[in-house]
């Protein structure tokens, strides 16, 4: 489906192309934002995606006008550029805390620089940010307006408040994890959402007063002056640039303040304390490093990533990586890793037993995590992750194997947990006899279904076996 | 001074909006035009400190 909530353009995939069809006025827009020094930085810099003209007579454009119907899609737009596709979308509903503080930075730090050449945001929302590996980039060139410079308001400050953050403040505040709010609603969070929850003592601590308290003790003011509330204030422009700059600034400082801090969770130490010792773990690390310098795999899903450790193995090898594990903490810690060492992963907060489903209108803006990954991937890391799927989540093995051969282009390193395996039998909460059929053989046996073994490696405690196998 | 502020208190303790027609952002967008309003007066104080600033600094310029 064709974005369409922009009625200045909409963005038209295709044979894995991103169009931009405009309408008219907008290329002169764009033309000259691109020229001024903010939007020359910001797009060099790569914070702001780049783009190129496209010729009208371009087969694709062709092909996209025709099949439009009436004005429903692309036809009688004007002008089309050509966006570099982003290896791998994601959405808030699948980022860590950190990520999505992250987002709302580059957010504020765009809408700060542009004001200087009289540039702005007309919305701030975590949809219009993608990360191409561990960093973030604005994709929506449409988002840029030239500002009214007498204009004292940023009118996208509420939806940045309600899309970034007051789910950031939530987080730090209740612990809750920001991605499940945008799982039940595009826009975030609302200030009254939050004002319910907090107790009456919390309701004046200070980011709560001036973020949720006072706006919702003034909404019904609000209400009452509906007819002049919206509208167009001017001031000097300089006093304008400098009101706008002074909230900006604010905003950030919030942000800042409210970045979560690290906190232990269940799963942050697991490789240190479960189920290895020394001697195993090193046959671990060399297995799957043998595993990719053998077949150079260039993109690779590392299903259950914790602490990421063979995701970076992956990247340091040239593989561009995507992570994934259920546990926000380690997803936001491992983004913090991967972006202060500029490693080519990208980290997900990913339920593998509930993925993201398709979300949006009509369920056709954000595809499921599924749908993006499937075929996406040419190796596919199952490491301590399949025995969860078997016992916690009480999926068939030919389900997890299904999910992996779908996923993968070309090979998957998985690790076999015996029932015997103290993690195992902890999962298993003494229902042991469910998994009396469970043998390493059974579960080469339906991955040969789907895959053939390339190559195999039973660690010193016997319990578990590294096994990497070929799609056939 | 001492009823208005009790009363705001109390108001910020207990209030409990409903707000099944009304739009979620208003209050933050009111609030924000008071800032702005705030903020503006804040810009011409900094002026005016700007202006008295200038305003010494060339007398010391010109004593010398």
């Amino acid at each position: 489906m064709p974005s369409f909530r922009d009625p200045d353009g909409r963005i038209v995939i295709l044979d894995g192309r991103v169009l931009r069809f405009m309408r008219r006025g907008a290329p002169e827009m764009l033309r000259g934002f691109s020229e001024t020094k903010s939007g020359r930085r910001l797009i060099d810099s790569g914070k702001i995606q780049s783009w190129r003209t496209v010729n009208p007579e371009d087969p694709v454009v062709q092909e996209v006008s025709a099949a439009a119907p009436g004005d429903a899609s692309a036809k009688g737009w004007t002008d089309v550029i050509e966006h570099e596709r982003v290896p791998f979308a994601t959405y808030a509903h699948e980022w860590p805390a950190a990520m999505l503080a992250e987002a709302a930075k580059l957010t504020l730090e765009i809408a700060r620089d542009l004001l200087e050449d009289g540039y702005g945001l007309k919305d701030a929302t975590p949809y219009n940010v993608l990360f191409k590996g561990a960093r973030p980039v604005h994709v929506d060139v449409l988002s840029v307006e030239r500002r009214d410079p007498s204009d004292p308001i940023w009118l996208a400050e509420v939806q940045f408040l309600q899309a970034f953050l007051l789910p950031l403040l939530s987080a730090q505040t209740f612990g809750d994890a920001p991605h499940r709010h945008f799982l039940m609603s595009r826009g975030g969070v609302t200030a009254e959402t939050l004002y319910r929850k907090a107790g009456i003592l919390r309701r004046f601590s200070p980011s709560f007063l001036g973020f949720v308290s006072m706006p919702v003790l003034l909404s019904g003011m609000a209400e009452k002056r509906e007819q002049t509330l919206y509208k167009p204030r001017r001031v000097d422009p300089a006093r304008a640039a400098y009101t706008v700059r002074y909230r900006i600034k604010r905003l950030t400082r919030a942000i800042d303040h409210m970045f979560p801090a690290p906190k232990k969770s269940t799963w942050s130490d697991y490789e240190a304390t479960r189920g290895y010792d020394k001697g195993d773990l090193a046959i671990k690390e060399a297995f799957v490093v043998s595993a990719i310098e053998r077949f150079s795999p260039t993109r690779v899903l590392d299903l259950g990533c914790n602490k990421g450790q063979y995701s970076i193995m992956a990247a340091e090898r040239g593989a561009s990586v995507v992570a994934c594990d259920f546990d926000p903490f380690v997803v936001g810690k491992l983004w913090q890793v991967a972006n202060a060492r500029r490693i080519d992963i990208l980290p997900l907060v990913v339920d593998l037993a509930q993925p993201a489903p398709a979300l949006g209108w009509r369920n056709a803006e954000f595809p499921s995590f599924l749908s993006r990954a499937r075929g996406n991937f040419d190796c596919v890391l199952a490491l301590a992750i399949i025995h969860h799927l078997l016992v916690t989540e009480r999926v068939p093995m030919s389900e997890v194997v299904e999910l992996i051969a779908d996923m993968t282009l070309d090979i998957a390193v998985m690790e076999y947990v015996s029932p015997e395996d103290p993690n195992f039998k902890r999962l298993c909460r003494g229902r042991n006899a469910l998994y009396a059929h469970l043998t390493e053989e059974a579960f080469v046996s339906a991955c040969q279904a789907r895959f053939e073994l390339v190559d195999r490696r039973t660690l010193e405690t016997g319990n578990r076996t590294l096994l990497l196998f070929k799609r056939r | 001074m001492k009823k208005f502020a009790a009363g705001f208190l109390i108001m910020i303790a207990t209030s409990n909006p409903s707000y099944a027609y009304v739009d979620p952002g208003s209050g933050a967008f009111l609030l924000q035009i008071l800032a702005a309003i705030g903020v503006g007066a804040l810009f011409y104080m900094r002026k005016a400190r700007e202006f008295v600033k200038q305003l010494f600094t060339r007398r010391k310029r010109k004593d010398r």
